[in-house]
């Protein structure tokens, strides 16, 4: 019984783990934000958010492949929302996101890569 | 008509619009755009100087920012629709991700961001919008929170994509690109029409939906003031640098400072 419990548990976890996409937070003066990228079906995504109120504006990117060539996506950006997404469909692969973001006094995080 | 006229209406557009608000928001506005025309490129100061960006300039400011990543060796594709033609977009390839970052900075970053904060609607339009948005994605099978603004049922759908099952679904994708200013979706290039204003809901004009003087603002104060952070912080502009300002504010002409 223990083992059978113990083979659903490491079965969910590695579920769960399988599901969420690659994940970072991290934070540049006052302004912490997150961001994540994944890729499933044909659609790439990077998401890029922020975690608090010092955040004034966020940018993300994704690199993805179609027809074997890889692409940057414009980034894709947003002021009163805290987050945006950039999402592109009918992509091949993915196979990183790029956020970065801008803190309420003016510090400009460098782009933050994440896998 | 390809000339809609949008009404700049930026962060605090919302809260600061109106009475003396708007007076003190005009005063400080004057004093900031002296700033931030220093500081802004020629060409992205001649779109935003008169506190107006039309779809025509919003749409050139593209093409010189394609045109210019294009003279860098730069392979671009562009500019294309995203958001039901709300907006448009580029990408590039490379394996410098910040390969577009010069020409980005030159003819886009500050026309690119204005164009996203005036397709935001406000108001009772906000309110509309958030009642469409959320029965659209309460018909494809999500079930978004009733109460609260569009930005937290933005915030709902974002989430949302992070479930690999909705992450791919059609149908919010669908809703996403009627509605959301705050996911854009584009097909990859060689899946574009290249028409890139096939838009089946056209970019937000001032007069569409605002009522001039009530709830549409001119560039807010605290905008420029991060748009000058921003730049300061981002754009290494030669000609900046030498301290003058702009004498010319024709994007077809060489400018030079005085």
């Amino acid at each position: 019984m223990i083992r059978r419990l113990a083979v659903l548990f490491t079965t969910l976890i590695l579920a769960m783990v399988m599901i969420v996409p690659a994940a970072s937070a991290w934070s540049v003066a006052e302004c912490s934000f997150n961001g994540w990228n994944s890729f499933s079906g044909n659609t790439a995504k990077a998401y890029t958010g922020a975690t608090n109120t010092g955040c004034d504006a966020v940018w993300g990117k994704v690199h993805y492949k179609v027809d074997a060539i890889w692409d940057w996506s414009m980034p894709c950006y947003t002021y009163i929302y805290d987050f945006c997404i950039k999402n592109v469909n009918g992509a091949d692969d993915a196979d990183l996101g790029k956020h970065r973001a801008l803190s309420n006094s003016g510090g400009l995080s460098v782009w933050y890569v994440s896998y | 008509m390809k000339s809609l006229i949008v009404g700049v209406v930026l962060a605090v557009a919302v809260a600061s619009c109106g009475g003396s608000a708007t007076n003190s928001h005009s005063a400080s506005l004057s004093s900031l755009l002296d700033r931030v025309g220093d500081q802004m490129p020629a060409s992205q100061l001649s779109a935003l100087r008169d506190l107006e960006l039309t779809y025509d300039e919003y749409e050139r400011a593209f093409h010189l920012a394609v045109q210019c990543m294009s003279d860098q060796g730069l392979e671009v594709r562009g500019p294309n629709s995203e958001n039901n033609g709300r907006y448009l977009t580029y990408s590039f390839s490379s394996t410098d991700s910040e390969a577009d970052s010069q020409c980005f900075e030159e003819h886009l970053s500050y026309v690119h961001r204005v164009w996203v904060e005036s397709q935001i609607p406000t108001g009772a339009e906000a309110d509309r919008v958030r009642e469409e948005y959320a029965d659209c994605v309460h018909s494809v099978g999500l079930d978004p929170p009733t109460d609260g603004d569009l930005a937290i049922l933005e915030r709902f759908v974002g989430e949302s994509l992070r479930d690999p099952t909705w992450g791919n679904n059609a149908a919010l994708d669908a809703c996403i690109r009627q509605y959301s200013n705050a996911i854009f979706s584009n097909d990859p290039w060689h899946l574009s029409s290249g028409k890139p204003w096939s838009a089946t809901r056209k970019p937000r004009s001032a007069s569409e939906s605002r009522q001039p003087g009530k709830d549409v603002c001119p560039i807010s104060a605290n905008f420029l003031t991060d748009l000058a952070q921003l730049h300061t912080l981002t754009v290494r502009h030669e000609l900046t640098t030498q301290g003058g300002r702009f004498r010319c504010f024709d994007d077809s002409q060489s400018c030079s400072p005085p």
